[in-house]
């Protein structure tokens, strides 16, 4: 969630309990320590005040994971971006609460690991805020091609396909004795798309109907260029854009490196007439496509990469300060 | 004498003589003389039964809707008036009688094909004070008309050429029937070729049928059922599939006796591209094509457990002039789009400033119009108040559902009332997918047929009902727009309606296609026009560059400039501008309409007489001038967010976009899944899509203020009930209908779970097998979750404040203000 400048009205009921929250407890632990002239201890009435709150306040920051559940999200019980902002700045109001509650002791080894748990949480937390900050301006600007996470795989293996098409259409089929004949998904019409049932009516696929009719467009514009030696850019297609496209980064295609792509498409288009470069341009646009798409791919996985520790050693932390609570009350 | 010879039929001669494999450029199986724009102001009399008719040569060709077609370069494309549009004009236009050339293979919104001959007319020429008859029949449904020329039908007085006429078109029904009729499977209701035989007279069983060569049946498709033995291979189905729908599914297999319909490639229906829209099948005159079930909604369901409420039988509506031409199949299979409503004094039929997807057909009684009613929008007014914590946790405002004002009557005596004479109320919000412009009630005990939009479309294919439409809807709009001007605002009540008398016989509603030019940039400026619907751009060509200098929406006005030079006060500005003063009666811009446009044309003088009637009218109208004068140039100098970009996108017309901020949103998907959640697991959204600026325009519903997608749905499944939401019923057929139409790819068709129908199999066994019916899904704003005015489910879980719901210029405004 963003926390800057324009959107601080957003916040500002937040930032204010904060502020007062954090004053508040260092206020009350300073009286404390004045009135006793040495530090209240975790166990005194300030260090259960606000071991109380911290805890009650971590148990509240918790409740935003059932939300992920189907059942839970559907329950109208305040805006998903309200309870982010409470998560939010509660979960770091806990700094202080926590902190003092601790009266700056790391403990036994119980509460040595739950404090270093603590600590993992809302540094990872941290993290995932400044990454929200960060990353998504970062993917508007540097990734325009972008296309939704969960589909990079099926919408490259189209790019793929789509280019393919093209190939075969500008170059005409293959020599039988060439080694790159049409790839099966090219080579027999995809288009049952629930095998062994009877369709009733029309069959669309979802989304994507831009990119995708943009391709269709360009296909068919370029689909009768004539060129003069289709066996190079075959060549080039089969070996190294293809599984460039299909496979991206995995692949050990030269096409992953911009400046080795720049080069290898100016060398193909030395070998062809002038002709056939809006073919390869078009090629070459889709295989930035592709880069795009592993640049995503980086990008996301640390947009939300966070929440594979965030969220587990929540869990630990809540578990282990309920453990906790149980030692201290019965050791008290 | 070679002149008076003319329309014996060159044209048939040449057929002759290509033979068989006559095709015509079109891909049409008859060949027919190119029109041309000339023919199109010649006359032709000529005489039909004996009676005279003026008509011109050529008229525009229309779509299967009426909608005249335009070619590449804005032109209309002319067709040649043939005998039978001669003697419907005679006939059915103007003595409202019916058209006496019987027709089968022809439809009057389809290209003629010409291959049954049952249209056959016998063609006379004068010989001396003579009539002699023509040496062979001619097809009325593609021939075209002559000067002079005299036709006889089988209706004609002249009861030698009826007799002789009757004989042939008998003997033709008699071929047909003998092969083709068999009466003893059909469900008892007459198809076409039934109703032609039994009106001619045939014996069905007159000639012997050929040995039963069996063209077989297909029962695999889940909606149409294919009896290839009743075929008659008129086309009618090929051509609904091609030129209606442009499917291109049907074709013809197999030759001589062999010879059938084929979907693709000699499939089974199931198996083919086939979309199951039934227009083949509503198209078919014979048994060969016919529906399983009727179509049944929801809402007729719903209707009819109100005992005030009762179904209407085909044969009811059929005698009712409206739906005289519509086919019988048509109504049988969608009977459910009509429901016969027994109306209370101060009962409400529709309220001001409701979306509806119906009309009402007034059959007794009277009802009243308001134009103004208190009751109407009162949702915003009555949210309720929240508290601290639920505006905290943002929860949505509540709507107070008794403050609706549902069913009251609004206070004081209608504008005007309405009796069966005036034949419908409520369809131009059928017609124009706008909110209803006024609120009627019953003012007596009365009978009303409640229709739902697909009659409304199918009754306008037939030129009369069209017609008739039409000047309904022409006369109701002009008078409701003339209602609410926004120049008039600051006259007294008194002066408006003086101003709406002033001009309502002085205006006319013109309408304008999306991409068509209303006025180009230097024309002489004669007129005023003033934006009923739709959305017009005004551009101008400033130092060899296109700009684009403003769009204008609803009840906005222009073309004010061209009158200025009349009003002395406003030559000041025009020089202040340094507007040369040959272009001060010319057009400064170009306006062209981006979507279905249409205008309220007054015509610059009469616009003048009023000002000089109303000064109040003049001071605003030379304030508005000088605003627009001074702002054209600063809008020239400054160039801020792209609004270009704005208009291809097609943004101006959204009421509820979905914009998702890409600099705050972090593509967790929570909106897919909240969206998905509240649809029962299947998402109306895709967030994916065009970007404009930093937001995305995901592909959601965008509840368009022209929503393409609610033209032509065959069943009516898709429309606007009460609220702004597109919602898709489950009678959906899931033709793709919609699904095509959106130019903005929101509306997806998903597979529902398989049911497993028992089908007759080849060997005719039954079987079991496994049927997907696609259905068109799209978003709905929740409705069945939130009220009115409440956070959508994708709005409301998105964690980041990235989502959000606007209209199109909201957006613009809001890219406007965080670019300054
Ligand atoms: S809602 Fe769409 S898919 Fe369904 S029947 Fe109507 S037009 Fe066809
Ligand atoms: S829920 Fe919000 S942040 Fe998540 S993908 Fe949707 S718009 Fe983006
Ligand atoms: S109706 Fe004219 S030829 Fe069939």
């Amino acid at each position: 969630m963003l926390v800057d400048r324009k959107n601080l009205r957003m916040h500002l009921f937040w930032i204010i309990i904060f502020v007062v929250g954090t004053a508040a407890s260092i206020f009350y632990y300073y009286h404390e320590y004045q009135q006793n002239e040495r530090t209240p201890g975790g166990s005194g009435e300030v260090g259960i005040v606000l071991g109380v709150l911290g805890g009650a306040i971590i148990l509240f920051e918790f409740m935003l994971w059932p939300r992920r559940f189907r059942k839970v999200r559907a329950w109208r019980i305040g805006k998903a971006q309200a309870w982010m902002r409470a998560h939010i700045w509660l979960g770091l109001l806990t700094i202080p609460l926590i902190w003092l509650h601790s009266d700056f002791n790391w403990g036994g080894q119980l509460s040595t690991i739950l404090a270093w748990l603590y600590i993992i949480v809302i540094g990872s937390g941290v993290f995932g805020l400044v990454a929200q900050n960060v990353i998504p301006k970062n993917l508007l600007a540097n990734v325009p091609a972008e296309t939704i996470f969960s589909q990079i795989e099926y919408v490259s293996e189209e790019l793929a396909t789509d280019a393919e098409k093209l190939v075969l259409a500008v170059c005409g089929p293959a020599p039988d004795d060439s080694d790159f004949q049409p790839t099966e998904a090219v080579a027999t019409s995809a288009s049952a798309m629930r095998p062994g049932l009877v369709v009733q009516g029309f069959q669309r696929p979802v989304g994507n109907a831009f990119g995708r009719d943009l391709r269709f467009q360009l296909s068919a514009d370029l689909a009768g260029t004539q060129i003069n030696n289709p066996e190079a850019l075959r060549n080039m297609f089969y070996t190294t854009i293809r599984p460039f496209l299909s496979e991206g980064a995995k692949s050990t295609s030269p096409l992953r490196y911009r400046d080795r792509s720049l080069e290898l498409f100016r060398e193909l288009r030395a070998r062809l007439s002038e002709e056939a470069f809006p073919v390869v341009d078009a090629m070459e646009s889709w295989c930035e496509h592709r880069r795009q798409f592993d640049r995503q791919a980086r990008m996301h996985r640390m947009l939300h990469g966070w929440l594979a520790i965030h969220l587990p050693l929540s869990m630990a932390l809540v578990i282990l300060m309920f453990v906790h609570i149980f030692v201290a009350l019965k050791y008290w | 004498m070679a002149d008076e010879d003319a329309f014996l039929d060159e044209v048939a001669l040449l057929w002759e003589e290509e033979g068989l494999f006559a095709r015509d450029v079109d891909g049409q199986l008859v060949r027919m003389e190119k029109a041309t724009e000339s023919d199109y102001t010649m006359d032709i009399t000529m005489k039909i039964d004996g009676q005279e008719i003026t008509v011109k040569k050529a008229r525009p060709s229309t779509d299967s809707q009426g909608n005249i077609l335009f070619d590449q370069n804005g032109r209309t494309v002319p067709r040649l008036t043939t005998i039978y549009d001669a003697a419907d004009e005679l006939f059915v236009k103007q003595q409202g009688g019916t058209n006496p050339i019987p027709i089968l293979c022809h439809q009057e919104h389809m290209h003629p094909a010409g291959v049954c001959r049952v249209c056959s007319v016998e063609v006379c020429r004068m010989k001396g004070d003579r009539e002699v008859p023509g040496g062979k029949l001619l097809p009325a449904c593609h021939h075209p008309v002559k000067p002079d020329m005299i036709v006889h039908t089988i209706d004609s007085p002249q009861e030698e050429s009826s007799v002789r006429m009757r004989r042939a078109i008998k003997v033709l029904g008699e071929l047909l029937a003998s092969d083709h009729l068999h009466k003893e499977e059909s469900n008892g209701v007459p198809n076409e070729l039934e109703v032609l035989t039994d009106r001619m007279g045939c014996e069905t069983k007159r000639f012997t049928p050929r040995e039963r060569h069996d063209r077989g049946r297909d029962n695999s498709s889940q909606l149409i059922s294919v009896d290839h033995n009743s075929c008659i291979l008129c086309n009618r189905c090929i051509r609904a599939c091609t030129e209606i729908k442009e499917n291109k599914v049907i074709g013809r297999t197999g030759k001589g006796y062999t010879a059938t319909i084929g979907f693709d490639l000699n499939n089974k229906m199931a198996d083919s591209s086939c979309v199951s829209c039934g227009e083949c099948m509503v198209s078919c005159p014979t048994d060969a094509l016919t529906f399983r079930n009727p179509v049944i909604s929801d809402w007729y369901k719903e209707e009819l457990k109100d005992p005030a409420n009762t179904e209407v039988t085909v044969e009811e509506l059929k005698q009712h002039r409206l739906f005289k031409a519509i086919s019988h199949k048509w109504l049988q299979w969608n009977v459910a789009s009509v429901i016969r409503r027994t109306v209370k004094k101060g009962d409400v039929l529709c309220r001001l400033g409701e979306y509806g997807a119906t009309a009402f057909i007034l059959n007794k009684g009277s009802f009243g119009v308001w134009l103004q009613d208190p009751y109407a929008g009162q949702l915003i007014k009555t949210r309720k108040k929240r508290n601290f914590l639920q505006r905290l946790f943002g929860a949505s405002p509540r709507i107070d559902n008794d403050a609706l004002g549902r069913g009251k009557v609004p206070p004081g005596d209608p504008l005007f009332t309405m009796t069966p004479e005036d034949l419908i109320v409520g369809e131009m919000t059928c017609m124009s997918d706008q909110p209803r412009t006024g609120t009627i009630a019953a003012m007596e005990d009365g009978e009303i047929f409640e229709i739902r939009r697909n009659v409304l479309y199918v009754l306008q294919r037939n030129a009369v009902s069209r017609e008739e439409l039409d000047s309904v809807y022409r006369q109701r709009a002009l008078f409701s727009h003339l209602k609410k001007i926004s120049l008039f605002a600051e006259l007294s009540k008194g002066e408006q309606d003086e101003c709406v008398n002033y001009l309502k016989d002085r205006v006319d509603l013109i309408r304008v296609d999306p991409g068509q030019n209303i006025f180009r940039q230097g024309e002489a400026a004669t007129d005023f026009y003033m934006v009923r619907l739709g959305h017009v751009k005004v551009h101008q060509s400033f130092l060899g560059q296109e700009q684009v200098l403003a769009y204008l929406r609803p009840d906005t006005h222009f073309g004010e400039i061209g009158l200025v030079s009349n009003f002395p006060e406003l030559i000041e500005e025009l020089q202040k501008q340094e507007v040369p003063e040959y272009l001060w009666r010319r057009r400064t811009a170009s306006c062209t309409a981006l979507d279905d446009v249409e205008l309220v044309r007054v015509k610059g003088r009469d616009f003048f007489e009023l000002t000089k009637k109303f000064p109040a009218l003049k001071d605003r109208f030379i304030e508005h001038s000088r605003q627009i004068l001074s702002t054209n140039k600063e809008k020239r100098k400054k160039v801020d967010v792209p609004i270009d970009e704005f208009l291809d996108q097609g943004l101006f017309n959204a009421q509820r976009l979905l914009v998702i901020d890409l600099e705050a949103c972090t593509r967790c998907d929570e909106c897919t899944r909240a969206c998905a959640d509240t649809h029962g697991g299947v998402t109306r959204l895709v967030r994916d899509g065009l970007r404009y600026d930093k937001f995305l325009v995901a592909s959601a519903c965008r509840s368009c203020t022209d929503p393409y997608c609610l033209v032509g749905c065959p069943v009516d499944s898709i429309h606007r009930d009460d609220s702004l939401e597109i919602i898709i019923e489950n009678h959906c057929i899931g033709c793709g209908q919609c699904a095509n139409n959106c130019p903005y790819g929101n509306i997806n068709m998903h597979g529902m779970d398989p049911v497993m129908p028992t089908v007759e199999s080849d060997d005719g066994k039954n079987k079991h097998v496994a049927v997907v019916q696609q259905k068109a899904t799209t978003c709905d704003l929740c409705r069945n979750v939130v009220g009115e005015g409440e956070d959508v489910s994708c709005v409301y879980a998105c964690p980041h404040n990235a989502a959000f719901r606007m209209t199109g210029p909201a957006l613009f405004d809001t890219i406007k203000a965080n670019a300054n």
